[in-house]
């Protein structure tokens, strides 16, 4: 029907040309923003290269790397779309092939005469801006908006109407926009301003949906004394809830059913968000670009049946199934806690198939929904608690005999430990010489870490005989990095003490990650009973320190003082005399390395399909879209013209029935053609009987036309051809 | 001499009654108002000095003179008393107990402090802050002025010292014919006597010796006072009237310091503006400020019959 309505006010070449022109720069430049958002190879010389499939594949990689690297929006990639060495297969041809249907696509929907079906172009690439990191270049985007300006002109040309009076401010608005990319691209950002803060919005919105984290996430600079007593309470208040339970006032966090069947319930630490590295003045992730760059290798590790998340519960099982338990299911029920963390016991099994849905893995470390409004329930499995024995349980590890379960264990904890050195013991350089001041010299690293008692045992008698917990603490002054401000003040609450101990551990050579979480006390443990919810509240939130124990796996360290007696701390003068991991790693070269297997083989033929579908969705949905526009057009034209029809003036009523009985090309009577050539160019008076006779004429015309018109469409074979004999001729 | 009481940051005078009227009881009162005014004043300027500062030991001076005033149960005055609590502990704690080796009267003061405003000297960061005091050679070391401090503490936190008898021997022993007690044995000092006699004041009933070596350097004070009431400068003439208030007299009253003009008018004498003044017409002198208000803390409390620590 559009096609007819472009057929019917067309004018001649000119606005052809003119088409063609805007139809060639709309799809151009939706290629080349596409090309520059995704990371994409296309050039001229090479725009024949490879072929179409391998091509199609080879950009589906590209897209899938991309949002993997901007977002850690995990795609499944193709065997087919890269070279043995990793490189992407040459996209030239299967890239031209798509610049012409892009080209073409823009063609028909300038003609279309539909302004809406611009949206194709401007919501992608507006949803790609503001909730990824893929953003094409300022350039890009500039032509990009300006094509946009000349489809819409082009468009409303076509109609008749005032380009410039509609076109202006669009222009405007767009060049506004492009401008404020160029600039900031200009400025030298990796990343636009404009998409910084749509992002920092973005990031205060979801932490508003996801729910309040007493401790602000690792955020140390914004963290306050005031808010953090308000949402968890004053620390006497809190260790003695923790220590002696009983009634509490804090709003409920979280809520953790323990399906133990033998046994009493023991404690355990829920970690939630993991700081792994200090940024800024706050404790953040490693980024996305790291994590997906370690996807491979998580992904065979956990084929091998290995994850940083269930290393204790696995090493448990290695090296004494009896005294580990039978594994029992845990559910944690997110309350008011940040529901964007997935609280996890340090104590859980399997790899990432058994992690709750939902939840995404960042490399072992720990789990993060990657659902709109977070996630509320998880259930694991899990062992009872090995936190508060775990220098038992190493020494029971390190003392067990030789397998190849245990030496295929240890192979895959060799890459994993190579991670967690290469990622969690980097120290600021600007705090590297005060930490030499305040704890001396760590001894020579170069070849092994300090002693995990020598190195703990140092921290905690540093941070006892030097700083005092209040939650009075002064906020850092700007541009003061808050461990800093501790080391000096001597003052803070656990969220410092575990920033400082973590450093700590890690100047002495010792991976070290920052945590937050809540914590499952043995009072609780001694309330709660097996099958049944048990209410955690804001005031069990902590912050603590994790070390990596080679071999073994992160376990979590107390060093705020008060929370020292809260949980079971594993004895020190224990277990860690036989730890030699050099020996096990000597074990390790012996074996061969793990090869990564091949891909399984993909069924191309489903995939495409699978594509299609997505696609044809897409196309269905824009129709409905479509569709539904078209609908509220014409109702409110209807609207309009019943309206015009029942104006209180009768003559302007009647002119307005007879205009539309003239534009609808129906029959007219003699005497409504008198009325209504009396109405309009006579000062004859007009009455309301003749206003009705000449309405109801009106109806009954329509009816016939309509039904008229039913009759001359023919069946849906016949008006196909039709519909391709008008394109043929346009 | 109200005229003085009322000084150049006080209230005009001619508000004030004029005792020679003979209504003695109701310009008493009148006296004993404007005194809380001051005292009022003084520790709200005293508060907002130290509220940018960060309040810890050193400022013992100030947390006694706030915590004895009026102001000393107002919120921010606890939010003062709590910072200075907080960083009390964490020099504690870096400092294994003893905030200086050498200088006893540091954790003196620190326990004067801690107790006026509700805390434990004996259980700090779990440390004894009155320990050092009782190594009487450290103690000595440092001088008569450590000893006068060690006593202090002990009686402000209701405990017995083990040494009390060796400083109590001590500051006997400086004592000059005069009746003055000096620092070095040989010069007789205002800040020395008036200080020792708030250490003695405690032990007058239990020994005739201290009642009369009290009485005598009470009689060398009063003929050091000058005319305007004062001793010279603001610190000296806080010290006496601290001395004063020690010995349960109201320093307001105390005949043998109102000759003319009484003790609190020689103090008024170097109010100003923001607080109090070192030398007459200086500008403020924090440590002047502090002592000054602790000596009227001291002189309220002593017309109550009440002591300041």
């Amino acid at each position: 029907m559009q096609l007819t309505y472009s057929e019917q006010s067309s004018k001649g070449g000119s606005q052809q040309v003119l088409a063609v022109l805007c139809a060639c720069l709309l799809g151009g430049s939706t290629f080349a923003a596409g090309c520059s958002a995704f990371g994409l190879q296309w050039s001229p010389a090479g725009a024949f290269s490879g072929a179409p499939l391998q091509g199609l594949l080879s950009v589906c990689n590209s897209i899938a790397d991309r949002l993997g690297t901007t977002d850690y929006i995990i795609l499944r990639k193709f065997a087919g779309g890269a070279a043995a060495d990793g490189s992407y297969h040459p996209q030239g041809i299967f890239l031209t092939i798509a610049l012409l249907l892009l080209c073409v696509l823009s063609y028909l929907i300038l003609r279309s005469g539909c302004k809406w079906l611009l949206l194709v172009f401007a919501l992608p690439g507006t949803g790609l801006l503001l909730l990824t990191g893929a953003a094409p270049g300022a350039w890009t985007a500039l032509v990009f908006g300006f094509a946009l300006v000349c489809a819409f002109a082009c468009m409303q040309q076509t109609e008749g109407g005032h380009i410039l009076l509609l076109a202006i401010p669009l222009a405007a608005l767009i060049i506004t926009f492009a401008a404020g990319m160029l600039i900031d691209h200009t400025a030298g950002l990796s990343q636009s301003a404009l998409q910084k803060q749509t992002q920092t919005a973005i990031t205060k919105q979801l932490d508003k949906r996801y729910g309040k984290n007493p401790l602000g996430k690792g955020d140390l600079e914004g963290l306050t004394g005031e808010s953090l007593t308000d949402l968890r309470g004053s620390s006497d208040q809190v260790l003695q809830l923790l220590s002696a339970g009983g009634k509490d006032k804090t709003k409920t966090a979280l809520t953790l059913t323990i399906d133990q069947k033998n046994g009493a319930l023991q404690s355990c630490w829920l970690r939630g968000f993991v700081g792994e590295t200090y940024r800024g003045h706050q404790w953040t992730d490693l980024g996305n670009e790291t994590y997906y760059s370690r996807r491979d290798i998580q992904y065979w590790l956990n084929r091998n049946g290995f994850d940083g998340l269930s290393q204790l519960a696995l090493t448990a099982q290695l090296s004494d199934p009896q005294q580990a338990g039978e594994p029992f299911a845990c559910t944690v029920q997110t309350k008011k806690a940040d529901c964007s963390c997935i609280y996890t016991p340090y104590e859980i099994t399997g790899t990432s198939e058994a992690i709750p849905q939902g939840a995404q893995n960042y490399a072992g470390g720990f789990l993060r929904t990657d659902k709109l409004f977070g996630t509320k329930t998880a259930v694991y499995q899990a062992l009872p608690d090995m936190t508060g024995s775990w220098t038992d349980w190493v020494g029971r590890l390190y003392s067990t005999d030789s397998s190849p379960q245990l030496q295929n264990y240890y192979t895959s904890e060799s890459h994993y430990n190579v991670w967690c050195y290469e990622h969690y013991t980097d120290v600021p350089e600007e705090l590297a010489g005060t930490l030499y001041m305040a704890m001396g010299d760590p001894g020579d690293l170069t070849r092994d870490h300090a002693d995990y008692r020598r190195a703990i045992t140092a921290v905690r008698d540093y941070l006892d005989g030097n700083f005092i917990y209040t939650e009075k603490f002064k906020s850092p002054k700007k541009g003061e990095d808050p461990i800093e401000r501790f080391l000096i003040s001597g003052k803070g609450c656990d969220a410092h003490y575990a920033s400082l101990a973590t450093m700590l551990m890690r100047y002495y050579g010792i991976p070290a990650r920052y945590v937050e979480g809540y914590l499952f006390t043995p009072a609780d443990a001694a309330a709660a009973k097996a099958g049944q919810p048990y209410d955690i509240g804001f005031s069990h939130a902590h912050a603590w320190t994790e070390i990596y124990v080679d071999g073994f796996g992160w376990v979590p360290m107390e060093f705020t003082p008060g929370w020292q007696d809260v949980m079971p701390q594993a004895d020190l003068t224990r277990g860690l005399e036989s730890v030699n991991y050099k020996k096990q790693n000597d074990q390790q070269l012996d074996i061969p390395p793990m090869e990564e297997e091949e891909e399984p083989a993909v069924n191309y033929g489903k995939k495409l399909l699978r594509f299609l579908l997505t696609a044809g969705l897409i196309l269905l949905l824009l129709l409905l879209v479509w569709i539904l526009q078209k609908v509220i057009r014409r109702r409110i034209a209807y609207r309009r013209r019943m309206r015009s029809f029942a104006d209180p003036d009768i003559r302007k009523g009647i002119c307005a029935i007879y205009g539309s009985m003239m534009d609808e090309g129906l029959q007219l009577s003699a005497e409504t053609v008198e009325i209504g050539e009396r109405a309009a160019f006579s000062e004859l008076p007009v009455e309301e009987d003749e206003r009705t006779a000449i309405w109801k004429e009106y109806e009954r015309g329509m009816y016939e036309k309509k039904a008229n018109e039913k009759l001359d469409r023919g069946t849906l074979p016949e008006r196909i051809a039709a519909a391709f004999g008008r394109l043929r001729r346009k | 001499m109200l005229l003085l009481l009322a000084g150049c940051g006080g209230n005009d005078s001619t508000d004030s009654p004029d005792p020679a009227s003979g209504n003695t009881e109701q310009a008493a009162a009148a006296q004993t108002a404007d005194l809380a005014q001051v005292e009022k004043e003084t520790a709200v300027q005293l508060i907002r000095l130290l509220s940018g500062e960060e309040v810890g030991p050193g400022n013992e001076w100030s947390i006694i003179g706030i915590a004895g005033s009026s102001m000393g149960k107002e919120a921010e005055a606890q939010s003062l008393f709590m910072q200075y609590e907080e960083s009390l502990r964490l020099a504690v704690k870096r400092a294994d107990g003893v905030l200086d080796p050498d200088r006893p009267t540091d954790n003196a003061k620190a326990a004067i402090a801690l107790q006026m405003i509700g805390g434990d000297p004996q259980d700090v960061e779990g440390f004894d802050l009155l320990a050092q005091q009782e190594d009487t050679e450290t103690v000595k070391a440092q001088g008569i002025n450590a000893e006068i401090w060690a006593l202090n503490a002990a009686a402000c936190c209701g405990r017995e010292l083990k040494a009390r008898e060796t400083y109590i021997e001590d500051i006997l022993g400086m004592q000059l014919e005069d009746g003055s007690i000096t620092y070095d044995g040989q010069t007789a000092d205002v800040d020395i006597t008036a200080m020792a006699m708030q250490a003695l004041a405690p032990f007058a009933g239990e020994n005739q010796q201290i009642a009369d070596a009290l009485a005598a350097a009470k009689g060398w004070l009063a003929t050091q006072q000058h005319p305007g009431g004062d001793y010279g400068n603001s610190e000296s003439t806080s010290q006496v009237v601290m001395a004063v208030a020690a010995l349960g007299e109201d320093p307001a009253k105390a005949e043998d310091f109102a000759k003319g003009s009484t003790l609190l008018d020689g103090l008024m004498l170097y109010r100003c503006a923001d607080g109090f003044s070192h030398l007459h017409g200086d500008e403020m002198d924090v440590m002047a400020t502090e002592q000054a208000l602790c000596a009227i803390d001291s002189a309220l409390l002593a017309a109550q019959g009440e002591k300041l620590f």
